[in-house]
């Protein structure tokens, strides 16, 4: 599928979202290789921010269990980025992640979400949106399974109903 | 015991402290306690210690460094898995600090 853009608004600030569906990668070097090129093109990020994204996450993986299933959620730092997005990825095939906990440790994720950020504060909500809506039960299952653009868009935006009425 | 200082740390002392900090508030408060809470990144936890001396520390990822400070895994605020366990284990030993 071919990326998808939307925009997301929250508490009156909007974050576009950017979403890679089905991607085929073969490690994570190739899946940030491709979040980046992404970024880049759209003029997102500094040419920088690959090397951000994989130092952060050799640093500080991001490998987090859902108890059913896992999520990598790959940070950076703010000096890379130059607007802010969310990265939605679904990996045709799951690859594996240091947990956030403990490195020594791996969860294999189909679904990364990457919160590239300029700021804490009001866009950190868009990621508590995230993260609430997958602790909700069938919540991720669900998202996994869509296949239009169409679909995807609105579970994203119904993503976050589930954290107003949660917060 | 008033003011209950709690250390939230992660990597960049940003992102998923301020998230786990903010549903940590919130699952004490429901157990009768209010705590004031610091982020700070998980290399800040040893400087962090002396200045906000906090009761407990709560960190998303692993401390490399030894503080005599009682350390809980804070992961469970950001997946929610076990969240309510989690919190009742550290209201649960902060009203032992409050009793001695």
């Amino acid at each position: 599928m071919e990326p998808i853009e939307l925009e997301l608004t929250l508490n009156g600030v909007t974050m576009p979202v950017l979403v890679l569906w089905g991607l085929t990668v073969r490690s994570k070097e190739e899946l940030f290789a491709r979040v980046h090129e992404e970024l880049l093109r759209r003029g997102q990020v500094r040419p920088s921010y690959l090397e951000g994204v994989q130092e952060r996450e050799r640093q500080y993986p991001t490998g987090l269990d859902f108890g059913d299933f896992a999520v990598a959620l790959p940070h950076v730092d703010f000096e890379h980025v130059l607007r802010p997005a969310l990265v939605v990825a679904l990996l045709s095939e799951a690859l594996p992640f240091q947990a956030m906990d403990d490195p020594t440790r791996q969860h294999l994720c189909r679904l990364a979400i990457f919160p590239v950020l300029t700021s804490g504060d009001t866009q950190l909500a868009f990621l508590q949106a995230v993260t609430c809506a997958l602790q909700q039960p069938g919540f991720y299952t669900r998202l996994i399974s869509l296949q239009t653009p169409q679909e995807i868009s609105a579970c994203l935006q119904s993503m976050l109903q589930i954290a107003v009425n949660e917060g | 015991m008033s003011d209950l200082r709690i250390l939230v740390s992660c990597g960049t002392g940003i992102a998923t402290s301020t998230l786990a900090a903010d549903k940590l508030k919130r699952l004490l408060k429901s157990r009768g306690l209010s705590v004031t809470t610091a982020s700070c990144k998980a290399a800040e936890v040893a400087g962090k210690v002396s200045t906000f001396r906090p009761h407990a520390i709560v960190s998303t990822t692993q401390v490399a460094v030894k503080v005599p400070i009682k350390v809980f895994n804070g992961l469970p605020l950001i997946s929610g898995v076990g969240a309510d366990q989690l919190a009742d284990e550290i209201a649960a030993y902060l009203k032992t600090l409050s009793a001695s």
